[in-house]
């Protein structure tokens, strides 16, 4: 990554954070339409790791800009690692050990993490919700960079705590069985 | 008796399953690579400074420049002379302990090197620190020529735009530039120094940022944020009755 220049690496994390945002809208497209839900089928056994491989890209990329780049993190910045970073362990530890409470931890993680980066987003293109002035150190109205001219660092982290949270939100093969049984029962 | 446990795979099944799980982990990689392509070949034009951005850091200590005398090169920051003690920040709430203090001595340049020099002895002063970046100071200072052009600026007040925390990769920059052109600002500017001297030794808490001498140098009021065309004339009459 020391070879990629600034702009190039902030290329990569803003198609990776679109991919990630464009999934998490599929997969909660296919969640709610019947017709597209066995398409998640092949998720299913590997969403947890998915969701590790987002947070752990997430965090990756935060300590890339801040330790790397020199790009301090700005108050809310700060919040949303509260909630990215321990992500990437807990579903690490969850997806090798298999454990289908790992929602119980993660999701609660996630959704603050994503309301955080929805309200940082927000402020970023509505600076007057926050206060009526700049912080003179690193204000958080005030974006690095808008690659693309909309994709800022709390964008990424908006994609990534959707992409967890949706990922998250597909059942796994042992509560699809659950399901699909008790399915079974009520009809018969 | 139902049975609890799931169906038994067939290896053929678990044959598929370990397929479309490889599928799945051989397409993330190839997203990854098409991302990490895609950036390098569409970024290769750019210059590496452009898209990356060094933050606007003010440190916390002021100090000496070099200013004042003759002029020098044009340039975005400029040498700023200070003397006499820096000003305690201004808190958040409460009474300003700043106000009734003498204010540093500040004296530089404007962006084309013309030497400007701060001299409340010729009138009040109003310092208006503004950040190119700071979409507040893009808000207040347009309301300030507004100000300016509804002709109730007191007479004798002597306005100075500071443009500090320069960031070459921020919006709004170079603040040359968006001061003349877009801002429209027709008062006295003077550039802090690249290292943020003048604002630090004001106690700027926030942009924009604003001080008010008395003819003695002392201070009058300070605020920070934005106050609209009613807000700054409200606070600037109060300043200044304040000194009568």
């Amino acid at each position: 990554m020391e070879t990629m220049s600034p702009a190039a690496a902030i290329r990569f994390f803003s198609l990776l954070s679109l991919v990630a945002g464009a999934g998490a809208i599929a997969v909660v497209v296919m969640r709610l339409v019947p017709a597209l839900r066995p398409a998640l089928g092949a998720l299913r056994d590997v969403a947890v790791w998915l969701a590790f491989a987002v947070a752990a890209t997430a965090t990756l990329g935060s300590l890339y800009f801040s330790e790397v780049r020199d790009l301090v993190p700005c108050r809310l910045c700060w919040f949303q690692r509260i909630f990215m970073y321990p992500l990437a362990i807990v579903l690490l530890v969850g997806a090798i050990r298999r454990d289908r409470g790992v929602r119980w931890y993660a999701v609660p993680l996630a959704t603050i993490g994503l309301l955080v980066s929805a309200y940082h987003y927000f402020i970023e293109w509505n600076p007057q919700f926050e206060s009526d002035s700049c912080a003179v150190s690193v204000p958080c109205s005030v974006p690095y960079f808008r690659e693309f001219g909309f994709v800022s660092l709390a964008f990424m982290a908006l994609c990534g705590f959707a992409a967890i949270l949706a990922l998250l939100s597909i059942p796994s093969q042992e509560s699809r069985h659950d399901e699909q049984e008790s399915e079974a029962a009520v009809a018969g | 008796m139902t049975n609890k446990n799931p169906k038994q795979p067939s290896p053929a099944d678990a044959s598929n399953r370990t397929r479309k799980q490889l599928s799945i982990w051989l397409g993330l990689g190839a997203v990854v690579v098409l991302a990490a392509v895609a950036a390098l070949v569409f970024s290769g034009g750019d210059d590496d400074s452009s898209s990356t951005t060094v933050p606007p850091t003010v440190p916390s200590t002021g100090g000496g420049g070099d200013g004042g005398g003759g002029g020098v090169a044009p340039a975005e920051s400029q040498p700023v002379t200070l003397t006499g003690a820096p000003l305690v920040p201004l808190p958040e709430s409460g009474a300003d302990p700043a106000v009734g203090v003498k204010a540093p001595g500040l004296s530089g340049y404007d962006f084309d090197g013309n030497p400007v020099v701060v001299d409340p002895s010729q009138g009040p002063v109003m310092l208006v620190f503004l950040a190119h970046w700071c979409p507040h100071c893009n808000r207040e200072a347009p309301q300030l020529m507004a100000w300016k052009a509804s002709g109730d600026v007191p007479d004798g007040l002597q306005v100075v735009g500071v443009t500090t925390a320069v960031s070459s990769e921020r919006d709004h920059y170079p603040p040359s530039s968006w001061m003349r052109d877009e801002m429209k600002w027709d008062w006295p500017v003077l550039a802090d120094s690249a290292e943020n001297e003048a604002v630090v030794a004001f106690g700027a808490s926030g942009f924009p940022f604003v001080v008010i001498l008395d003819t003695d140098g002392t201070v009058l009021s300070r605020w920070s944020g934005e106050r609209g065309l009613d807000g700054i004339q409200e606070s600037v009459d109060a300043a200044l009755a304040s000194a009568a």
